[in-house]
């Protein structure tokens, strides 16, 4: 035995781990004796155990939801720039492009003359198109559909 | 990305199963399991079981090999969380349990000033005190239980313990059998935390 007591950590982890090879030496007649003492009964212990299963997997289902959900709104939000890149496009070029929708008489082109004018700031222009991206009217690269 | 489930580990589902259709005493097992590993954590046990079990499900996690018993896998896993929040936590009020228990019949350093020596806050003094508290009260008039509880922590052998105080090795083991319930039934995080 050491001279000195062990640091606290290293007491904490030795009790933990006598405790631990004793529990895996006792056979199943004693688990169970012991499991009753403790819970009341075998069946209250088995219960207990599952609900804890039951409400893991649960919370592991929201978990891996929620990522799911995380995963494709980070995929949207990251794809969109790079994606989208009519909306990178100079003011200009953005402005021809609706011109050409209008130009080529494209059923959009009545949403873009009815609800927007042009000369608008250049946000607004971005709406339009992001709109019209959504309406399928053009695609990521300013393609008219 | 590969999409295709590995037949080398256990799905979600199958893991599920798997822990439902344990016996009964494994299942015990794993409670028991989780109480001790709780000890020096701010999780109960049944927190500390659920967040393992939650950790081999999702999808990044642990995942169980199909040819390995998944009571250990389980026990791996409850081990490696505990022993993660311990060191977050950075627990170290036990140091006053075994010398508390020592009930002065060697010199020793005193409890205390381990504490002391090592910066300890005044919420984690407080811990230990509470704990040795509660240790002293439930074992104040079972003098075999406290030397054998601060033999364990310091590592001796019970055999050593037997010769150094004559102690037979029945009564040492019904002594070390009346610590490990009383830590099996008692939820001792409090007392670590405050």
């Amino acid at each position: 035995m050491a001279d000195l007591p062990k640091p606290p950590d290293e007491a904490l982890v030795q009790l933990i781990d006598e405790l631990d090879q004793e529990a895996q030496q006792l056979d199943e007649a004693q688990l169970l004796a012991e499991g009753a003492e403790d819970f009341g009964s075998i069946e209250a212990l088995t219960t207990h155990f599952d609900q804890l299963v039951d409400s893991a997997c649960d919370a592991a289902g929201r978990q891996r939801l929620a990522a799911a959900r995380q995963g494709f709104d980070n995929s949207r939000t990251t794809a969109a720039p790079g994606d989208r890149a009519v909306l990178a496009w100079p003011l200009e070029r953005k402005l021809a492009l609706l011109a050409e929708l209008r130009a080529q008489n494209h059923a959009a082109s009545r949403y873009t003359l009815a609800a927007r004018n042009e000369a608008q700031l250049a946000a607004d222009i971005d709406q339009v198109l992001e709109d019209l991206l959504e309406l399928g009217a053009i695609d990521d690269q300013g393609r008219l559909r | 990305m590969n999409l295709e489930p590995s037949r080398e580990t256990l799905d979600p589902q199958e893991l599920r199963e798997a822990l439902q259709g344990l016996r009964p005493g494994q299942k015990g097992l794993l409670l028991k399991q989780a109480r001790y590993y709780a000890l020096g954590t701010d999780l109960s046990a049944d927190e500390l079981l659920t967040e393992a079990i939650i950790s081999c499900l999702s999808e990044e996690g642990r995942k169980c090999p199909r040819d390995l018993n998944i009571t250990t896998f389980l026990i791996n896993a409850i081990r490696s969380i505990a022993s993660h929040r311990r060191e977050t936590l950075h627990q170290r009020p036990l140091v006053a349990l075994e010398c508390e228990l020592m009930g002065g019949e060697e010199e020793r350093p005193s409890p205390l000033s381990y504490v002391a020596d090592r910066s300890a806050s005044a919420d984690e003094t407080l811990a230990v005190l509470q704990l040795g508290e509660r240790l002293e009260q439930e074992f104040a008039a079972d003098a075999v239980a406290r030397e054998v509880l601060a033999s364990r922590m310091q590592g001796e052998t019970q055999g050593e313990l037997c010769s150094r105080i004559g102690l037979s090795p029945q009564v040492y083991e019904a002594a070390w059998k009346r610590i490990r319930r009383f830590i099996e039934r008692n939820d001792l995080r409090s007392e670590w935390h405050g």
